[in-house]
């Protein structure tokens, strides 16, 4: 006796199964290509930060310029290649025990520019807390301060503060110690345009290691001048 | 030449997909009717509207690679964005 196939369902299962396998294969296409875009992304992230770091290991261990011009090609190397608006680099100055000096600044809009828009170099004054917590990084809104409160700790009037903000428009900033030997020897600063809350995690990454390449450079030519982290406490306290 | 701020986001956002998908960002790019792109330059002009010129540039690269795509636009586009009064930002770009 010849057996026969159910007429009804055959011919639906063989329409279905096409449909649902190209469908499937769509999801799968779509899913891998995210999944390499993403990877990709990484690389290119990655590819970024060791470029950078490369130049800032050149600047560090091959320059003999001073701190100063050291300081102030690393933060323009760090604007050039990366969207910070502003990368400032506080050290420690030889001649003052209570503040730091601005010695590298850098602003994205101030590239090409022939003069700095400072009337006179930035102090970071050491009586910040920060400075001697236990934090090694800090996000700063500046959206919620007024030009006093950020002049505070600058040894800079709060006019000079509003002129700098006129010229770029900061709305947040990452601040990372340079710490040697326990001792904070400087401060890297990278400004946003956008609030503290936009501030991705891929931007602290590249930011913390890019402060950890930079620390040779403080160990060479500012150990001898560091002091120990515990002043700032004492200070502080007092 | 000089370029507008919307042609400067757009040419912000190719570079951004470029460093990622390499040449495939720029091809896509020329797909967008009004943009007209001068890429070894790394120079665009847009004829249309520029608020939709922008926006079916990042959906174009939306298509093909999702919405992971949007965010590298985004931040891409971030430090030229607050040159543009919010209602002249695109808004995929919000």
């Amino acid at each position: 006796m010849e057996k026969t196939e159910p007429q009804d369902t055959a011919p639906k299962k063989r329409t279905r199964l096409p449909f649902q396998k190209r469908k499937q294969l769509e999801q799968d296409i779509e899913h891998i290509t995210a999944e390499m875009y993403k990877r990709n992304q990484e690389l290119a992230d990655t590819n970024k930060t060791l470029l950078l770091l490369r130049t800032i290991d050149a600047l560090v261990l091959e320059s003999h310029a001073s701190v100063k011009m050291v300081c102030e090609h690393i933060s323009q190397a760090i604007t050039q290649a990366t969207d910070y608006p502003l990368v400032g680099l506080f050290t420690r100055t030889p001649h003052d025990q209570d503040q730091m000096r601005l010695y590298g600044f850098s602003g994205k809009e101030l590239l090409g520019g022939s003069s700095s828009p400072l009337s006179r170099p930035l102090h970071l004054k050491i009586s910040d807390e920060w400075l001697a917590s236990a934090n090694t990084s800090r996000i700063l809104s500046l959206d919620g301060m007024t030009p006093r409160e950020m002049a505070e700790n600058l040894d800079i009037s709060a006019t000079e503060i509003g002129r700098l903000l006129r010229l770029m428009p900061l709305k947040s900033l990452y601040e990372v110690k340079l710490v040697v030997r326990r001792r904070v020897v400087g401060v890297l600063i990278i400004g946003f345009h956008g609030d503290a809350n936009n501030i991705s995690q891929s931007d602290k990454t590249l930011i913390d290691r890019l402060t950890a390449r930079s620390r040779p450079l403080m160990r060479q030519r500012t150990t001898s001048l560091a002091w120990p982290a515990t002043s700032f406490v004492r200070r502080s306290q007092a | 030449m000089s370029m507008d701020v919307y042609a400067q986001i757009a040419v912000k956002i190719i570079a951004g997909q470029e460093a990622i998908i390499g040449p495939v960002a720029v091809e896509q790019a020329e797909r967008v009717p009004d943009l007209k792109i001068d890429w070894p330059n790394h120079e665009i002009t847009i004829t249309g509207d520029k608020v939709s010129a922008i926006q079916e540039l990042i959906e174009k690269y939306k298509e093909l690679f999702g919405q992971i795509s949007v965010e590298v636009s985004k931040q891409a586009a971030a430090s030229l964005m607050e040159q543009l009064p919010e209602n002249a930002q695109p808004a995929i770009l919000r």
